[in-house]
């Protein structure tokens, strides 16, 4: 009994304007959570984690990079779930998240292959090259580009919801894509330095300056997911 | 410190490491920014959502 009234409790945060008001009451927090996550992040990168015996200094470019990456593919699945929602149960809050969430997942995206190429170059001796990661990370750009430009380019919000949910379906299948390609291929691009089969094949300041910066960036893409969402629900509620 | 002392020898690489701390901070800024931003302009507009729940439904009407 009381389960069922928290959940119905909970449920009414599946409506826009109730989750307008909480998401205003969550931002500061993960706004200020991202904030003291990412200066220790930044030290250890810098300063604390030891200089790699093969790439020197340069390898701690991996700090702002894998993050990025890792949040691009974690938002489009996110991105999906939400547009898959919104689909199903034709719920109006999931349209908007998804809707939120594309922008900062195309900025992660972005960031994930300009610091790879800031690193590929000094490592392979090229800025880019057409190899399965790089490539199929580049897909998941235009993926999230895609969304953004069909959702502007039709009028009706319910129809360009729909639309976008189809594309966003469809382009989840490029997720496990990115992350096994080092497996499935032969790359140039170093597999994955972290498995949850093969284990962790770093020290352990290292992966320490790596988890904390992942943290750091979750909770920067939440209070700017939550910050977009809310003017997505004023735009659309107001009207 | 090693690569505080670094910085300051004739390590080409570290040129790389810099632009890209630079470049993913300067962006994340910009979106913080340009959202946020974003925000505060529609409220000075008054294109906000009352508080009341009532209207608010959980999914679309048909």
């Amino acid at each position: 009994m009381n389960s069922s009234i928290a959940l119905t409790g909970w449920l009414r945060y599946a409506s826009p304007r109730p989750f307008h008001r909480l998401a205003g009451r969550m931002i500061p927090g993960f706004a200020i959570a991202a904030l003291l996550l990412v200066m220790p992040g930044v030290q250890i990168a810098l300063f604390i984690a030891p200089t790699d015996a093969v790439q020197g200094d340069v390898y701690r470019i991996m700090f702002v990079h894998v993050p990025a990456a890792w949040m691009s593919m974690l938002l489009y699945v996110v991105m999906a779930a939400y547009a898959a929602l919104g689909l199903i149960l034709n719920a109006r809050l999931s349209a908007m998240m998804a809707g939120a969430i594309a922008p900062t997942g195309a900025l992660f995206t972005a960031l994930a292959l300009v610091t790879g190429a800031l690193w590929g170059r000094p490592t392979w001796g090229a800025w880019w090259v057409w190899d399965a990661r790089l490539t199929s990370e580049l897909i998941l750009l235009f993926l999230y580009l895609g969304f953004m430009s069909l959702h502007g380019a039709i009028d009706d919000t319910r129809r360009a919801d729909r639309a976008c949910a189809v594309l966003a379906l469809a382009g989840v299948v490029n997720v496990p894509v990115i992350y096994f390609s080092v497996q499935w291929w032969y790359t140039l691009h170093q597999g994955a330095s972290l498995s949850f089969g093969s284990g962790v094949s770093m020290d352990s300041s290292m992966l320490a300056g790596l988890v904390v910066m992942t943290l750091a960036f979750w909770c920067y893409a939440i209070a700017m997911v939550l910050v977009r969402v809310r003017r997505i629900i004023d735009e659309r509620e107001a009207a | 410190m090693n690569l505080v002392n670094s910085l300051t020898g004739d390590d080409g690489d570290l040129w790389y490491l810099w632009v890209a701390f630079d470049i993913t901070f300067l962006v994340l800024a910009i979106e913080i920014a340009i959202t946020v931003g974003s925000n505060r302009r529609q409220r000075r507009r008054g294109h906000v959502v009352q508080p009341h729940t009532r209207g608010s439904t959980l999914t679309e009407k048909p």
